[in-house]
């Protein structure tokens, strides 16, 4: 048999389409071939995938594959919504063990641990940030180029993550350049256009339009961050959320602040793995002009490489630099 | 996951077998911290399931044809490979030992189902399993180029995707939509699946140049 006939087999078993006799001669080339078997494991594997991307596009998750990211390295580890029934049987679990009895701020807690967990896991995450509420100066003309001195908003702006303390935050003109800030954990940065780049050994010196910061709540740190929701916030759990509008697929961590500073409702939706696929941040108080609300939409989880959170990895070798 | 809250009571009962072995520890008085923690070995067994599911989940596809059916396997094997995990021997690998569990989930849940025997026979399904588990970490991950291939098919092929993939249609159904016949829609899938893969094996290629 030629490999388009072997292959042709292997489709029409995943189509359903063989009669008895081609089956048995599938079985009989399984059986009879390492190299066949390997064959029919490659397309079995991309037919699996192929169901899971597509299912999930079904139910509306969002594409996890945007322009920006899809340039880098290709190097995502297996963490996220595929696995993780044993997670997701846990979190469940603990919300059947003793039926309505089990108070939901229990179950919450319980299910922030494990958000946390899954959070301190050294995996580079990446988010696109959506302002929901402009504040009280309302939707703002976007900055179209780097003149005159203003930044372009957060609307839109990807937020890069790794850890406890890397980050690279990209905000866009609406002539499509960038203006970066971040931090490698040692130093900050921040790079403009053009014109001379920031060093700082402030790491968190650029990180102020990071939604939360101001607020002592980081989501660069989105471990810290979660912790703060610990302390500081009455905890809620929904299990399945399926109102309009929530993460297909997730379940609903709702922190509403009992005290300190913060804003006012953090919802989490996290899978079945514990991984937070949307954080939104109501009630901000970041800056009083500053947006209102925001969400961070996890695009994607993967390994960034080693480079990435550095500036040099943002900027021509030949741009002027400011050491602070 | 969502057959995970629904209405069977079996697998209620079940998630109670899976929390009764998971050990938990309660610590401290404050709520925080009376809630139940999930011990170091639940970890380990959720990290290995993580990574081993992918594979785990094509094996399991390969034996079982209907994706519904699937699904509910699927859901089977993590609650053993949990419950069963005290029994795995870490010097071995772990993917070959989920493969097993899974071998027997899939036995048991087709006796449970009146169909008393697998498509394939013992041969052709330890060779199955032999090559389940010799895919590679950079294989799987090859496979995560699949979203942006599939972003440049033609719509019609697109459209056959969505159909048998995001609807469950086998070929037959979709060829009463798409007013073709069965075979045709087959064929049509094959040459789709030909696409995608030398699209990831270029995507693959050109990333490994880089």
């Amino acid at each position: 048999m030629d490999t388009d006939e072997t292959q042709a087999l292997i489709d029409g078993y995943l189509d359903g389409m063989l009669t008895p006799e081609e089956l048995t001669r599938l079985n009989a080339c399984l059986a009879s071939s390492a190299d066949f078997a390997r064959q029919f494991a490659r397309a079995m594997l991309l037919h699996d995938r192929l169901r899971a991307v597509l299912q999930a596009e079904a139910l509306g998750e969002p594409d996890i594959m945007p322009a920006p990211v899809e340039r880098l390295r290709p190097r995502r580890r297996w963490t996220t919504t595929a696995a993780a029934a044993l997670a997701a049987s846990v979190l469940v679990a603990v919300g059947l063990w003793h039926g309505n009895a089990v108070p939901s701020a229990s179950a919450a807690a319980v299910a922030l641990d494990r958000v946390i967990e899954v959070a301190q896991q050294q995996i580079d995450r990446v988010y696109r940030i959506r302002v929901v509420d402009h504040g009280p100066r309302g939707v703002q003309t976007p900055v179209f180029a780097d003149r005159g001195g203003r930044k372009p908003g957060v609307d839109g702006a990807d937020l890069y993550v790794r850890g406890t303390n890397c980050f690279v935050l990209v905000l866009y003109f609406g002539n499509g350049t960038k203006f970066i800030n971040g931090s490698n954990g040692e130093i900050g940065w921040s790079v403009p256009p053009t014109g001379r780049v920031h060093l700082s050994h402030d790491t968190r010196r650029f990180r102020r339009q990071v939604p939360g910061e101001d607020a002592d709540l980081p989501f660069v740190d989105l471990e810290r961050g979660l912790e703060g929701l610990r302390r500081d916030y009455r905890l809620e759990l929904t299990a399945a959320d399926d109102t309009p509008g929530a993460e297909p697929n997730c379940s609903r961590l709702d922190a509403v602040k009992r005290h300190g500073p913060g804003p006012e409702c953090v919802r989490i939706w996290f899978d079945a793995s514990g991984v937070a696929r949307r954080i939104e941040l109501t009630g901000l108080r970041d800056s009083p002009s500053g947006p209102r609300s925001v969400t961070l939409a996890l695009v994607e989880q993967r390994d960034l490489g080693p480079k990435f959170f550095d500036h040099a990895s943002h900027h021509a070798a030949d741009r002027p630099i400011d050491h602070e | 996951m969502a057959r995970l809250g629904g209405e069977q009571p079996g697998i209620f009962i079940r998630f109670r077998v899976i929390l009764s072995s998971l050990r938990l520890s309660t610590l401290g008085s404050d709520l925080s911290r009376q809630v139940p923690i999930m011990d170091d070995k639940t970890r380990q067994a959720a990290r290995a399931w993580t990574l081993a599911q992918p594979v785990v989940s094509a094996f399991v596809h390969s034996l079982v044809h209907d994706f519904g059916d699937r699904d509910d396997v699927l859901q089977e094997v993590a609650v053993a490979v949990i419950e069963s995990f005290d029994r795995y021997d870490a010097a071995r690998p772990f993917v070959g030992w989920a493969l097993g569990v899974a071998r027997n989930q899939v036995g048991l849940y087709l006796r449970r189902r009146g169909r008393d025997r697998l498509v394939f026979d013992a041969a052709a399904v330890d060779q199955l399993a032999v090559a389940f588990e010799s895919v590679t970490n950079d294989e799987l991950h090859a496979l995560d180029h699949l979203r942006s291939c599939m972003q440049q098919l033609e719509a019609r092929a697109r459209r056959l995707c969505e159909l048998r993939y995001g609807r469950d249609l086998k070929p037959a159904a979709i060829a009463d939509i798409v007013e073709t016949s069965a075979n045709a829609v087959a064929k049509a899938l094959q040459r789709v699946r030909e696409q995608l893969r030398e699209c990831i094996e270029r995507k693959t290629s050109a990333g490994l140049a880089q």
